[in-house]
């Protein structure tokens, strides 16, 4: 008997005459509620009650920056006839005093019901939205609900600092993300990686390091990451990054500049940091038989800082220290949003750090 | 939490209202798809962040420096710009007066300005970095200006900072000839020891009519060439009046409309309901007309009426702007009357309070002359707005505040319902509560075809729920990077004042005393101001 024999799939037409009601019940007489939206979110939760109540806590909180209709699929496995549903509203106190919500639709969803998530999902977009998935799963081969809810969004949102084996879920998120699809990928460690990549860059502003760039030997990334090897999906990012900027070639650890020169990569994870911060960037040069080195070490009371050196430069030794910007998980995932256009750079620093091994 | 309840039911959830300010990251400009090569001198790295390129280290040097201006907005938009990782790694901010102060004094101000002013709260160790390159000098006495010189000499060697240089005039107009000056005589207008860029930033009034405004635009050019020269109009670094150009050119269906063909009239409104408040002398020799025609209005007037430009080049944009101000058709002498109306407010009750009239006000002639309310007609003589009114009005001691452009569109050619339809109005919001409203006819329910008003709105603050940079913010880093798409040429400047000149002269320039009809503070002018629009049969739209 096929297991999804009984399984129903909500109603559309009801799920909007519930989110109607909603809305209408959400005002009073004195107080008007004003619906925004701008997008589709629809956000597919790890396993666990807990990723379900804090993917809850994000919508709400995104939806404050980037309101929209939420589509939010938590696994439950008792979840009666396979799927599901809830509708629900997050409202704030917009700028001009007025009540802003956006609405959330949950789909609880058994392993039998999963196959219908990507149909169901299709059914509740508001129409002429984008879409953006935001995929809080482990990304593995082979996924077909992914691949269907790649096909109807115009973005996938991931974050590969979760990932357990960075080397293959970066791969993963190549494929799926360049394969025969018009929308494109953001990983939320890439975004966090921003302020490193502003410091970094940085160092090489002044038109006298400018032509150290063609001269590195050794790069060296300390970053937290969950996985067991020393491979961290920030340092195969920020690597990614450098490689793809700067014309390397290579595959795995062996990597040269466009002249030839070898490039060494060393990877360490690092125990004391949460998975996809940076402790330390080193970024060797050689020129002449003299070597320059260009440092960003994470520092401060609560590590708040970057700290630039440069050691070994003609101009002497030289130091500054950047703060970094405190930001959570949605004010990450806001900023990701703002951005709507595609991100190449992104796309070639991740094509890069999937070669990373 | 949710409230769990059969499948199929409703629902409520509300989260609790915060008011929590999230620091997140503001910046997210267009990615540049060029490719950069170390060989260029362009930092590949910089490629795709968000800015293409990085601000370089430079002093900026700000004359007036223990002034409002000073206080309240530029040391609010650098500490921000710092905040927000926007400013080079090493830069210097170098106050300049005619008083020997304290370095020590100056921090302290600026630091006060800051704690008071800014849209965010100061950060001690980011304070401390950035007071770290904070110094005063005075440049009082013969060689004034060679210790300048000198200082930032210095400050290059220990900072690092190239030999860039912005010297931003925060001082009364007043002031501007002779500093400039100055600076030329000491070579500051020459890149310094190490190579770099020399900057200078005025701010508005750029001059009181077209002479003055020639003869200064004469003097700064003696000293820097116009590409480094930045003539500030805040308004322009306002995020809804550079929305206007995405508005108009990133959307196709609004500008088949933007023509002639479909719009009736144009209304601009830039309303104050504050007084001079306190700066009766500036006013008494400006008035509204030049505090706020000729330089605000008239840029929301070009951004509203230009041609669409060829490119997002400084220049291609600021082409177009010149062209609307010299299509405008000048007012004859003998005219005027008909195509302006000044008003001067009295006393009335503004905001719940009692207010006292203009010349009540400190420092006001109590037989003052002087407009603080204009409205006036215009007319644009080209292919796309001949025939298309646009009306201006400015005033202060309205009863809100309220910076609106509204195109109203013409009525449809027949009437198939018997009642009267409202024209379509598209009104953009520049501020308060920022924003985009389309005003149409629909039907009522019910069986008879009732027809009522509506409105479709775009409000930045419920679809953009973050703060954006302030004005201030965009056009110093803009001015740091060499950017001067938001600045005024000075072609602007002065075709600008070639139409006020005739303007003035039509009010001034006869032998009788111009009519300047008293208004009640609180209201929304003078009557004659309506009587401008019902000649021809308009009204001003009630905002």
């Amino acid at each position: 008997m096929d297991p999804l024999a009984n399984t129903r799939v909500p109603d559309p037409g009801l799920v909007e005459s519930q989110l109607a009601e909603l809305w209408r019940l959400a005002s009073t007489d004195d107080q008007a509620v004003i619906r925004a939206c701008k997008m589709n979110l629809v956000v597919v939760c790890g396993d666990g009650d807990d990723d379900v109540h804090d993917a809850t806590r994000l919508v709400a909180r995104i939806s404050e920056t980037e309101p929209g209709r939420a589509l939010v699929i938590a696994p439950k496995e008792s979840a009666e006839g396979g799927l599901d549903v809830f509708v629900s509203a997050h409202c704030h106190r917009g700028s001009s005093g007025a009540q802003v919500c956006s609405e959330q639709v949950t789909l609880e969803v058994s392993n039998e019901g999963a196959r219908l998530v990507p149909e169901t999902v299709l059914q509740l977009l508001v129409e002429e939205m984008p879409v953006v998935v935001w995929w809080r799963r482990p990304i593995l081969k082979g996924q077909s609900v992914l691949a269907r809810l790649r096909d109807l969004s115009d973005r996938l949102i991931f974050n590969s600092a979760t990932f357990r084996d960075p080397y293959s879920g970066l791969r993963e998120v190549w494929k799926v993300s360049s394969a025969g699809w018009d929308g494109h990928a953001s990983d939320l460690t890439w975004a966090k990686l921003e302020p490193w990549r502003e410091a970094l860059a940085s160092l090489f502003d002044l038109p006298g390091n400018l032509p150290s760039l063609g001269r590195i030997r050794r790069v060296a990334v300390c970053a937290g990451g969950t996985a067991a090897g020393e491979l961290t999906a920030a340092g195969a990012y920020l690597a990614g990054w450098l490689a793809s900027r700067l014309g390397w070639s290579g595959a795995d650890s062996e990597w040269h500049l466009p002249d030839g020169g070898p490039v060494t990569l060393t990877f360490r994870r690092s125990l004391d940091l949460a998975p996809g911060e940076i402790e330390s960037v080193l970024i060797e040069t050689e020129h002449s038989g003299s070597s320059v080195t260009f440092r960003a070490q994470r520092a401060g009371d609560c590590g708040e800082f970057v700290r630039l050196s440069i050691e070994g430069a003609e101009s002497g030794p030289q130091l500054n220290r950047i703060k970094l910007p405190s930001r959570d998980e949605a004010a990450l995932f806001c900023g990701l949003l703002q951005r709507a256009e595609r991100d190449s750079i992104y796309e070639t620093s991740l094509e890069a750090a999937a070669k990373m091994g | 939490m949710h409230n769990r309840r059969a499948p199929g039911s409703i629902m409520l959830y509300r989260s609790p209202v915060e008011e929590t300010r999230y620091d997140v990251d503001p910046g997210s400009g267009p990615i540049s798809g060029s490719e950069m090569s170390v060989e260029t001198q362009e930092n590949p790295l910089r490629v795709g962040l968000r800015r293409d390129r990085g601000a370089e280290p430079c002093s900026v040097v700000i004359f007036g420096a223990t002034g409002d201006l000073t206080r309240r907005k530029l040391a609010v938009a650098l500490y921000n710009l710092h905040l927000d990782r926007l400013l080079p790694g090493t830069y210097s901010v170098v106050g300049v007066g005619r008083r020997e102060i304290a370095g020590a004094a100056f921090v302290s101000s600026l630091r006060e300005g800051i704690e008071k002013h800014s849209r965010r709260p100061l950060d001690e160790e980011l304070w401390g970095e950035m007071a770290a390159g904070i110094s005063y000098v005075s440049t009082d006495g013969p060689d004034g200006y060679s210790r300048l010189s000198e200082h930032l000499d210095r400050l290059d060697r220990k900072r690092e900072l190239g030999g860039n240089r912005l010297f931003y005039l925060a001082t009364p107009p007043s002031a501007f000839p002779k500093i400039i000056e100055q600076l030329g005589s000491a070579g500051l207008n020459q890149p310094g020891k190490g190579g770099g860029w020399s900057r200078v930033v005025v701010e508005k009034p750029i001059g009181t009519n077209l002479a003055s405004a020639h003869e200064l635009n004469q003097i700064v050019n003696r000293v820097f060439d116009e590409p480094d020269v930045y003539r500030i109009d805040h308004y322009l670094g306002k995020e809804t009046v550079q929305n206007l150009l995405v508005f108009r050119f990133a959307n196709a269906i609004f500008e088949p409309l933007w023509n002639r063909r479909y719009v009736d009239h144009v209304q601009l409104t830039v309303a104050e309901p504050i007084g001079v408040e306190g700066r009766g002398s500036y006013y008494e020799e400006s008035g509204t007309t030049r505090d706020m025609v000729q330089n605000h209005m008239f840029q929301l007037l070009c951004l509203t009426a230009m041609e669409p430009p060829v490119s997002l080049d400084a220049d291609a944009i600021r082409d177009e702007k010149v062209k609307v101000l010299k299509a405008l058709r000048p007012v004859a002498r003998g005219q005027v009357d008909e195509h302006s109306v000044r008003g001067q407010y009295a006393e009335g009750v503004v905001g719940g309070r009692p207010v006292p009239g203009y010349k009540q006000e400190p420092d006001v002639s109590a037989s003052s002359a002087t407009e603080t309310y204009v409205a006036l007609r215009l007319q644009i003589e080209n292919w796309r707005w001949a025939g298309v009114p646009f009306y201006l009005r400015a005033g202060k001691r309205l009863p809100k505040r309220v910076t609106e452009i509204a195109l109203r569109f013409r009525n449809v050619p027949h009437a198939l319902f018997t009642q009267d339809s409202v024209p379509n109005t598209l009104a953009l919001r520049i501020q308060p509560d920022e924003g985009i409203t389309l005003k149409f006819d629909s039907k009522l329910p019910g069986p008879k075809p009732r027809i009522q008003p509506v409105t479709m709105d775009f409000r930045y603050g419920t679809s953009f729920g973050q703060q954006p940079p302030e004005a201030y913010e965009r056009l110093i880093l803009d001015a740091i990077l060499g950017d001067s798409t938001l600045f005024i040429r000075r072609d602007e400047v002065e075709a600008a004042w070639t139409y006020i000149d005739r303007l003035m002269e039509g009010w001034h320039g006869s032998d009788r005393r111009p009519a300047l009809p008293e208004y009640t503070a609180g209201t929304w002018g003078p009557a004659e101001s309506d009587v401008l629009l019902a000649r021809d049969g308009r009204t001003w739209r009630r905002l």
